[in-house]
């Protein structure tokens, strides 16, 4: 059978794969501008691509949901990546990983409170976010395994607990949209905060 | 003159008023057992009033909701209120103001995670919730004034920011419900938060 170079199927993956990236860029963007609960509807008028191709991608709204927002905590995750972790003194510590969690937040935070407001209905969602915060909290427990390794087993884990808890984008989202703060200024909180939790008086 | 009894519009001006404080109450209690926003049917169902009546007193859902939300977060505030503000040794004052944040917490955690969902979807009510903050900042201040008279400017912001968002309802939460702590530890670690934050670290 003679070969094809650009046979109709590759078109049609190709398109299909476009027009799925069109469909949740327009759901982040829709999240972006309040509209948390985005329907198969809504999405088909942005995006341009049709209501049926939509319905034979994801199903339903709520999968299309889910998509969009993982796939934005994905590369959250990605951004929020630390070389070295462990290494050096503890304030270049404190910095590489705050400065990580404000560029992760920079990135998914039109979809935080679409996931808030989106978890009841979608226990796919609700796994996904324990995952990240495993993740999340792993990620400190390396980076910080010199302080925390002093500790004894109490300590340790109430350290984690307030570290992990004043590092993590909720709490960002809380001190720049509700306490109003400026990004620069919330950074410093966080950064003397995590200061005062890891160093032992 | 003889006292005017109740004539019968007055009855139904106090039924409705009593009607609608019930729908409210029933949709708090739907958010708690279902964590999603009641419909009016879902509300109708629960207090017994009717859908009609419903649509009558609020028009929509949404008015419904908000009045709610409303509701809880004005009963919530007076919970967080302690006599004796300023007064005491610092590790006492601590102990007390958190322990009136996680009474208030306790009363508003059943339906939390529903008024974080509404004012998501509609920010108008982060008004109601813009006031309770205010309220409480100035708590925070007069409570540990001793402390913060003797920073300058710059640490005197720090410290009153960083200690008024570890000591607020939504930290609580995400410390007890995203975190998973128990409420006891959750109060021993807010409570180390702003002893670290208050007291300076010696250099």
């Amino acid at each position: 059978m003679p070969s094809s170079e650009h046979s109709p199927s590759d078109g049609r993956t190709a398109r299909r794969k476009d027009n799925r990236d069109a469909a949740i860029r327009c759901v982040v963007e829709l999240f972006a501008t309040r509209r948390l609960v985005p329907t198969i509807e809504m999405v088909a008028e942005d995006s341009g691509v049709s209501i049926r191709s939509l319905y034979r991608y994801f199903g339903d709204a709520q999968t299309m949901i889910t998509e969009a927002i993982d796939r934005l905590v994905g590369q959250a995750r990605d951004i929020g990546n630390i070389d070295n972790m462990g290494e050096g003194p503890l304030a270049d510590r404190i910095t590489a990983l705050v400065a990580g969690r404000f560029r992760a937040y920079h990135l998914v935070r039109p979809v935080l409170r679409a996931a808030v407001v989106n978890i009841a209905n979608n226990p796919e969602l609700a796994a996904s976010q324990q995952r990240t915060r495993a993740l999340l909290t792993t990620q400190f427990t390396i980076q910080f395994a010199p302080e925390l390794n002093r500790l004894d087993e109490v300590e340790r884990e109430q350290t984690i607990h307030a570290g992990g808890a004043v590092c993590n984008l909720e709490f960002i989202d809380m001190l720049t949209d509700r306490q109003l703060m400026s990004e620069d200024d919330a950074q410093l909180l966080v950064k003397r905060l995590m200061l005062a939790i890891l160093t032992p008086r | 003159m003889p006292p005017r009894e109740l004539s019968q519009s007055d009855g139904r001006v106090v039924r409705r008023a009593e009607n609608r404080e019930a729908a409210l109450r029933s949709g708090l209690a739907l958010f708690t057992e279902n964590n999603s926003i009641p419909s009016i049917e879902d509300v109708a169902e629960k207090s017994g009033i009717s859908v009609r009546s419903l649509y009558r007193y609020f028009g929509d859902a949404s008015v419904m909701i908000r009045e709610a939300t409303e509701l809880l977060i004005k009963e919530t505030r007076p919970l967080a209120l302690f006599p004796h503000i300023g007064e005491g040794p610092l590790a006492d004052r601590i102990a007390t103001l958190v322990a009136a944040r996680f009474r208030a917490f306790d009363h508003a955690r059943p339906a939390l995670r529903a008024t974080i969902v509404n004012i998501a979807t509609h920010p108008e009510l982060a008004s109601a919730q813009g006031i309770t903050r205010e309220r409480l900042i100035l708590q925070f201040n007069l409570h540990f004034a001793p402390e913060l008279e003797r920073l300058d400017d710059a640490e005197r912001d720090y410290v009153v920011q960083a200690g008024s968002a570890v000591s607020n309802l939504e930290f609580i939460d995400m410390l007890v419900s995203r975190h998973q702590m128990s409420v006891d530890t959750a109060q021993l670690v807010v409570c180390r938060l702003l002893t670290q934050i208050l007291i300076p670290a010696t250099a």
